[in-house]
């Protein structure tokens, strides 16, 4: 046999600790013969397969002070192997005949309370810092509500509160684990050897590998976006009918043309189209367009004559979210007192908001959310006209 | 006070200090404990180790000689007044028991 080496993901956490034990006896049954344990990762060496007990204790391991201890564990056939934090792996050297390394329930719990402490003290420090991160998450999903559907927003922070979540639940497990065992202890029985390592191997595994694709999924999700967002800049209005009410739809036959853009980057701020997507709102449509009228003035006659209008249309995942989206968007609209007005139309829902020159609208049809806010002479009974006819022409 | 145990010992705590009658490094305990039980208590290395601490730490036992790895343990004054309390009630509750072979 040479000296192959093979590393394996724990996958057990420290208070697991008659599982470790059996999976390093299971690990030399199959021929690998544990030598070391990093924090997650142990390592084997390739051996005979042989039937060899393993057996995990737990205390603190400065060398000077405990040589006398891992002595005496020697001469009783219990050879030192690898350290994990405060546990101590020990492996059999006489398999034909080796006591228990603890024989004596009470005197086992004594040991295990100094993993239960350090347990503890990390896991109140732990849930602290969660409820702290969760709370801040939460404020954080409130910054801006109808980023959250239209520019996926919410996800870092439903990944920080999902990761935290994590943290507390496995912290919670294991003093729940600690607390069984020490009770056990104290109660007079002893561990029981060969508990079955699969099961929390396989849980733990699991859910750790989910979170891993989890996050990673995350991570590419950001970063295909990141580089889709810096191809999405202005682009030239088409000449095709638009899922959203165009200044065309307005204006009707009158004579209008576009306000040229002169600076020197591409495309208009003024008059652009754009199609989005996101996570709870897969189709979005926005339309920004500003046009001039020749030889018509203002009511005022403060000049030419230029109505806008910035227009948009969302196709929301589900009608109970595009209700709330709703309500998102008129909070997020609504400025001092111009407060949105319930209108009776043949939407689900029409909501108004009239400023001088300015026309507010935002209507909701099943899943489907108009959000146009129109500057110009047009009255409010012809903006629901034309968002009428465009929604309904389209359903 | 140390030296009169508030609550009983362990079986394996009287037995320690009973093998502890005379000086003997940690292992040589082991092999004292099994003889003087009568072969009956098997002590693990971890549970000698624990109560080896604790009865040095409560002053109920002393280290006479260190040499490296190697440290030779004694049984106290303390420990021998604690390890005497602990054979008296041992021996009372014995002697109670009696009184149920007499009512049979």
């Amino acid at each position: 046999m040479g000296n192959k080496l093979k590393r394996k993901v724990m996958w057990l956490d420290l208070w697991d600790i008659e599982e470790q034990a059996d999976w390093f006896s299971h690990m030399e049954l199959s021929g690998w013969k544990l030598i070391d344990i990093g924090k997650w990762i142990a390592t084997f060496e390739q051996t005979e397969p042989q039937k060899v007990k393993y057996r995990c204790d737990v205390f603190k391991i400065p060398y000077t002070y405990e040589d006398e201890r891992i002595e005496i564990y020697r001469q009783s056939d219990w050879k030192h192997v690898a350290s994990r934090g405060y546990i101590q792996v020990f492996r059999q050297l006489n398999r034909e005949y080796s006591n228990e390394l603890h024989t004596d329930p009470f005197e086992q719990a004594e040991t295990l309370k100094l993993l239960k402490k350090d347990l503890t003290t990390r896991a109140v420090l732990a849930l602290l810092l969660s409820t702290i991160i969760i709370v801040l998450a939460m404020l954080m999903l409130q910054i801006s509500p109808v980023r959250n559907y239209l520019e996926d927003d919410f996800l870092s922070p439903f990944i920080i509160i999902i990761s935290h979540v994590f943290i507390s639940y496995t912290m919670v497990t294991g003093m729940i684990h600690m607390s069984k065992l020490m009770k056990q202890l104290e109660s007079g029985t002893l561990l029981k050897h060969g508990a079955n390592h699969n099961k929390k191997r396989n849980r733990n595994k699991w859910l750790g590998m989910s979170l891993i694709i989890f996050l990673s999924a995350f991570l590419v999700f950001n970063i295909l976006k990141t580089i889709n967002l810096s191809d999405n800049s202005y682009q030239d209005i088409p000449n095709y009918q638009l899922p959203v009410v165009e200044i065309s739809d307005i204006l009707g036959e009158t004579n209008y043309k576009e306000i040229p853009d002169n600076d020197e980057f591409r495309g208009s701020i003024d008059n652009y189209y754009a199609e989005n997507s996101s996570i709870l709102v897969p189709k979005q449509y926005e339309l920004q367009q500003k046009v001039e009228v020749p030889g018509v003035l203002w009511e005022d006659d403060s000049g030419t004559y230029q109505p806008s209008i910035r227009s948009y249309g969302y196709q929301v995942r589900s009608v109970w979210l595009a209700k709330h989206f709703l309500q998102n968007l008129k909070q997020e609209n609504t400025y001092f007192n111009e407060n949105y007005q319930l209108v009776d139309s043949p939407f689900d829902e029409l909501w108004i908001k009239e400023e001088d020159t300015m026309i507010g609208l935002i209507a909701r049809n099943n899943n489907i959310v108009y959000h146009i806010s129109y500057y110009g002479m047009n009255s409010t009974k012809d903006i629901i006209a034309v968002t009428e006819a465009k929604a309904f022409s389209l359903n | 006070m140390p030296g009169s145990q508030p609550t009983p010992m362990t079986e394996a705590m009287y037995y320690v200090l009973l093998a502890l009658s005379k000086p003997l490094h940690g292992y040589a305990v082991m092999d004292a404990v099994k003889q003087v039980s009568n072969n009956r208590v098997d002590m693990g290395p971890g549970t000698l180790y624990g109560i080896l601490k604790r009865l040095q730490k409560e002053k109920l036992i002393v280290l006479e000689e260190a040499d490296g790895r190697r440290k030779i343990y004694q049984i106290s004054e303390l420990g021998r007044q604690a390890w005497l309390n602990e054979y008296l009630r041992l021996k009372q509750m014995v002697l109670d028991g009696k009184l149920l072979f007499k009512e049979e």
